[in-house]
């Protein structure tokens, strides 16, 4: 989130209701974070075939040991 | 021989008689598209516009645009999900006794299957995606979304997916599984034709685009905020549509996982979710009730978030209880998590699991009952405008309250085993659906209209639109819970008992009440760009709002503000028009863009390549695809001609425009 420049002039009386400061893009990297969120999802996807793995896992073809998942 | 396996060498399993041509309605409804389909594209070819189209809108990458496009996507696939919707009700009116109606069991269930698709992924998503794209960088003061590239992507990975269920219904079949493909039926055992396939491709296509829209927008909404838009003073609907991104980046992933192992299932032989060899078909159920829970929720918040921009601007009021709204949110973000047994308490998991549950899920209606009566307080004492949007609004309070409480007895888990998969069932998320998200999508298409477009949408039409909706809907589905209370279950094709016959052909004619509404909300939209003059707006804030998407022109130059705004408010725009705040008319700048580029076209299109050759077993395309896929990508990021400059002239030509337009509105 961009900040008021520190040359913008501020009076108390008139307040500021338009950023006049020249830059182009706000500072702060969307990059980073949007890869993050993104990898972080990737996770998710490996989360939920370790949680596959928990349940059927040691599951024979005969049937599963009682103590897997419910049903 | 040898020409035979050369012949499945190069089609995979696609033969002559995967085209369903001994199917009358099917290929009566394939020459109507065709028909249709070629008249249009004569239509574009003849009025040249295929060039505008091309460089104007599919290759662009303003959320604007991409928003509308989404729009666009969601009305066209509106129409395909209310075709088969009309169809199902048309079937259970007729087949009673001896009359078999005019749906073979084959094509009923591909009805009913495609139906709940289309109209989650390819309706509904649309709609919510597009709104958001299109309203929440003009809502935050921003010039664009964070990664406006990736976003046209996603919008063309969203456009495969549908391309490839439309593909479904005239080459192949689609699922007959219901529309969560519920294992072991979907299963290679039970299913072993292409619509399983089509199901799994779709939406793994889609996906993509839906979750990367999520990571895009959710950057967007923490980055890219206006200077003194603190999170306390975000717009109603940027908070939703934030909240929303959450559920979908943090809820789709289960969605690829557990169709990439139904895949494996499905393509390699394995038994994760199969009846037999140590598979677990309830692992599938509760997986993907994992993802489908909070999916509810990510159509149904950005709805919340359009009737609280309604509701406080046609009452001319702050909205009441900003924060207790937010915090909301916030709740049934975390409790959306929480709750997805409650789909299958006749799963047999025992009591304690159940009643966590229910009671889990009944929690829900707390923070949803404190939104509706904020809207009320909000509506206290306003002066209420009954305008379009408003009239939905009030609309969805009215029908969304009895849908919620129909809800809230399903959430118990003993009267859930009567009514598991049940028309009472059927009848509360239309109930919630239609009245709530649907609602609120109508509310948000009148409300942004005139900002999108620069003129009001019909009125006329739309109060024809609005009272045939609403009306219909209740004709269509009280006659549901009614057969749902009496024991009838979903998805059947066929009845013995003549005494419901009446239930049903109510139902019918509720369906044909809403047929008129879409098609009256099409009128409208005709209607309102024929008379464009007389319904202009020239101030780019017709409803006296109070957000900043209010502060430019209707429509948005490409940059969307000359000079951002400086936020000290919650309504950033009332405070500015109360302050009488002056537009700044001097001192522009060159504004630096991103560069239209039709590489999202193209990645999407092979994407549907992969997913209708992996489909039907083409190997050599799918691979080839794939490569393609791949081998574009790489070559794209070393394209580094990506952006260019508006100029000083051309943002000052703008302006200056807009500076007449609002001297002469006065």
């Amino acid at each position: 989130m961009a900040t008021i420049a520190p040359g913008t002039v501020v009076d108390a009386e008139r307040p500021v209701f338009y950023d006049l400061d020249p830059h182009d893009h706000p500072p702060g990297n969307s990059t980073l974070l949007g890869f993050w969120l993104y990898l972080m999802s990737d996770c998710l996807i490996f989360a939920m075939l370790f949680a596959a793995w928990g349940c059927t896992g040691r599951a024979m073809p005969a049937g599963r040991p009682r103590a897997t998942c419910s049903t | 021989m040898l020409s035979d396996t050369m012949i499945k060498t190069v089609f995979g399993r696609l033969t002559l008689e995967s085209f369903p041509i001994h199917e009358p309605i099917i290929l009566a409804t394939f020459i109507v598209v065709a028909l249709g389909g070629a008249a249009v594209l004569g239509a574009l070819t003849y009025f040249k516009v295929w060039g505008y189209l091309w460089t104007e809108w599919f290759t662009s990458v303003d959320h604007k645009r991409i928003g509308i496009m989404y729009m666009v996507l969601g009305i066209v696939m509106l129409l395909r999900g209310f075709a088969d919707a009309i169809m199902m009700r048309l079937q259970q009116a007729m087949a009673f006794g001896g009359n078999e109606g005019y749906l073979n069991a084959h094509h009923y269930d591909q009805v009913f299957t495609a139906h709940g698709v289309i109209m989650i992924f390819f309706v509904a998503m649309p709609f919510v995606t597009g709104l958001m794209n299109y309203v929440v960088p003009l809502q935050i003061g921003a010039r664009d979304v964070s990664f406006p590239f990736l976003n046209n992507f996603s919008f063309w990975m969203t456009a495969s997916g549908a391309i490839t269920v439309m593909a479904s219904l005239f080459v192949g079949e689609f699922a007959r599984t219901g529309w969560l493909a519920m294992a072991p039926l979907s299963g290679l055992d039970y299913s072993p034709d292409v619509g399983v396939d089509y199901y799994i491709w779709a939406l793994q296509v889609a996906g993509v685009g839906t979750l990367l829209s999520g990571v895009n927008l959710i950057a967007t909404i923490v980055k890219m905020r206006a200077p003194g838009m603190t999170m306390m003073k975000m717009p109603v609907f940027t908070w939703s549509a934030l909240v929303t991104n959450v559920l979908i980046v943090a809820a789709f992933p289960v969605l690829t996982a557990v169709l990439a192992m139904l895949s494996l299932d499905r393509y390699l032989g394995t038994n994760f979710f199969t009846n037999t060899l140590g598979g677990n078909p309830m692992m599938y159920v509760n997986m993907i009730w994992i993802w489908g829970h909070p999916e509810v929720y990510i159509l149904i918040l950005p709805a919340f978030g359009v009737f609280s921009e309604v509701v406080s601007t046609f009452s001319g009021k702050r909205l009441f209880g900003y924060t207790s709204m937010i915090y909301a949110l916030i709740v049934i973000c975390i409790l959306a998590y929480l709750v997805w047994l409650h789909h299958f308490f006749t799963m047999g998991s025992g009591a304690s699991v159940n009643s966590f549950f229910g009671i889990t899920t009944m929690i829900i209606s707390i923070p949803t009952g404190a939104k509706i009566f904020n809207w009320l307080f909000t509506m206290y004492k306003g002066r209420i405008r009954f305008e379009l949007p408003m009239m939905w609004a009030i609309a969805f309070m009215l029908t969304f309250t009895i849908g919620g409480m129909t809800g809230v007895l399903l959430a118990v888990p003993p009267a859930d085993f009567v009514l598991h998969n049940s028309l009472f069932l059927v009848a509360h998320f239309h109930n919630v659906i239609i009245g709530g998200v649907l609602f609120g999508m109508f509310a948000g298409i009148n409300y942004w209209w005139p900002k999108a477009f620069g003129f009001y949408l019909d009125k006329k039409w739309g109060l024809v639109s609005f009272w045939c909706w609403v009306v219909g809907f209740w004709v269509a589905f009280t006659p549901l819970y009614v057969l749902g209370l009496m024991g009838v279950t979903r998805r059947l094709r066929h009845f013995d008992d003549p005494s419901l016959q009446i239930w049903f052909v109510i139902a019918a004619i509720g369906a044909a009440i809403v047929a008129i509404g879409i098609a009256a909300f099409l009128i409208q939209i005709f209607v309102s760009i024929r008379n464009r003059e007389s319904l202009r707006d020239t101030t780019g804030d017709p409803w006296n709002g109070r957000t900043l998407e209010w502060a430019t022109s209707s429509p948005p130059p490409a940059y969307n503000f000359a000079f951002t705004p400086v936020v000290r408010d919650l309504d950033a725009w009332y405070d500015m028009k109360s302050q009488n705040a002056e537009r700044p008319v001097d001192g522009f700048r060159a504004i630096h863009m991103p560069r239209n580029t039709g590489a999202g076209v193209v990645l999407a299109g092979l994407s549907a390549v992969f997913a209708l050759s992996m489909i039907w077993y083409i190997w050599w395309l799918a691979g080839f695809s794939l490569v393609a896929i791949v081998g574009y990508a790489i070559w794209h990021s070393f394209d580094y001609d990506r952006d260019y400059h508006i100029t000083v002239d051309e943002v000052r030509r703008v302006e200056d425009e807009r500076t007449a337009a609002l001297a002469m509105g006065n």
